[in-house]
């Protein structure tokens, strides 16, 4: 049973309209390099060369991969990963450590 | 156009509010495909910041998951600006990954009147769009649904200063908003004024 990869709504240009893919590996890295093969750039959307891209979620059944392994997270047929554009934005380009005066 | 039930437009207003001087943001899921705006989920902002958001990501998996197995999506995505205008940042738009969404904007500036104004953000263009408030409640359930038929009255009253407000949505890309011009709907604090509202509808809060 390969893994399932299961495609947001503004990625899914590289997966020609489909939500959920398919590809095997033994981590995540693995896993995003077989997508690649199918699905030329959809890596680099979620992956900056060694780094998962800061404002996208990447969950590995039901857990987001940060707190596991990031790219080295390992994983196994009959996984599940979703693949989540973080929602984010606000007034300034980043966020002001410590705040600003009210 | 985004047409939201006051009882929504009012519970982001607050939600705005509440949070302020941190920025608010949150959901309103609504049946997939059907652009209905229907069930309010204010989120965690978990930079808790005067001027950035984000949700929380197990939060966001939570929920995400939850409108796929109720066939819903987001239909709204909300946030408010706490210092600024209601209108999208350029970190807003660079961001912006779901182009089916209305991007509700919400202000704090002014504790008097906050501003609510409505945003599409696709490939990175933002258009402006007019904001319907009506009084029907939430839900395909309420009984007030078949008020939805009735043709809006009150097109004709907003004077439609800005092309981009055009309902063909025409791309209007800007750096920055012509200031003092505002011709969406301003919740002022005024519960019995429903900026917007069919006129002859009856009145009706859930609430």
């Amino acid at each position: 049973m390969p893994i399932e990869v299961r495609i947001p709504t503004i990625l899914r240009n590289y997966t020609g309209g489909s939500k959920s893919v398919e590809g095997k590996g033994a981590t995540l890295g693995d896993l995003l390099t077989d997508l690649d093969k199918r699905h030329p750039g959809l890596s680099e959307r979620i992956a900056d060369g060694p780094s998962l891209r800061r404002f996208v979620n990447v969950y590995l059944n039901d857990e987001d991969v940060r707190f596991l392994g990031g790219l080295e997270t390992p994983v196994h047929e009959g996984d599940t990963i979703t693949v989540l554009p973080a929602v984010a934005g606000g007034q300034t380009r980043k966020p002001v450590a410590g705040g600003q005066p009210g | 156009m985004l047409t939201i039930s006051r009882a929504l437009h009012d519970k982001i207003v607050a939600h705005a509010r509440t949070d302020h001087p941190d920025e608010a943001c949150g959901v309103i899921a609504g049946p997939a495909g059907t652009g209905r705006p229907e069930r309010f989920i204010p989120m965690i902002n978990a930079e808790r910041s005067p001027t950035f958001y984000r949700f929380d990501s197990m939060e966001q998996f939570r929920v995400w998951k939850e409108m796929d197995d109720r066939d819903e999506e987001p239909v709204v995505i909300y946030h408010s600006h706490t210092a600024t205008e209601p209108y999208p940042s350029r970190t807003d738009v660079s961001y912006a990954s779901e182009p089916e969404a209305h991007y509700v904007l919400v202000s704090t500036r002014d504790p008097e009147a906050a501003e609510f104004r409505s945003f599409r953000i696709v490939d990175g263009e933002v258009t402006e769009e007019e904001v319907r408030v009506v009084p029907w409640a939430e839900g395909p359930q309420a009984p007030e649904a078949h008020v939805r038929a009735q043709p809006s009255v009150q097109a004709s009253a907003r004077p439609a200063t800005r092309a981009s407000a055009l309902p063909g949505g025409e791309p209007a890309t800007r750096a920055s908003a012509p200031p003092g011009v505002e011709p969406n709907a301003h919740a002022g604090g005024q519960p019995g004024q429903a900026a917007g509202a069919t006129a002859s509808a009856e009145e009706r809060e859930p609430e």
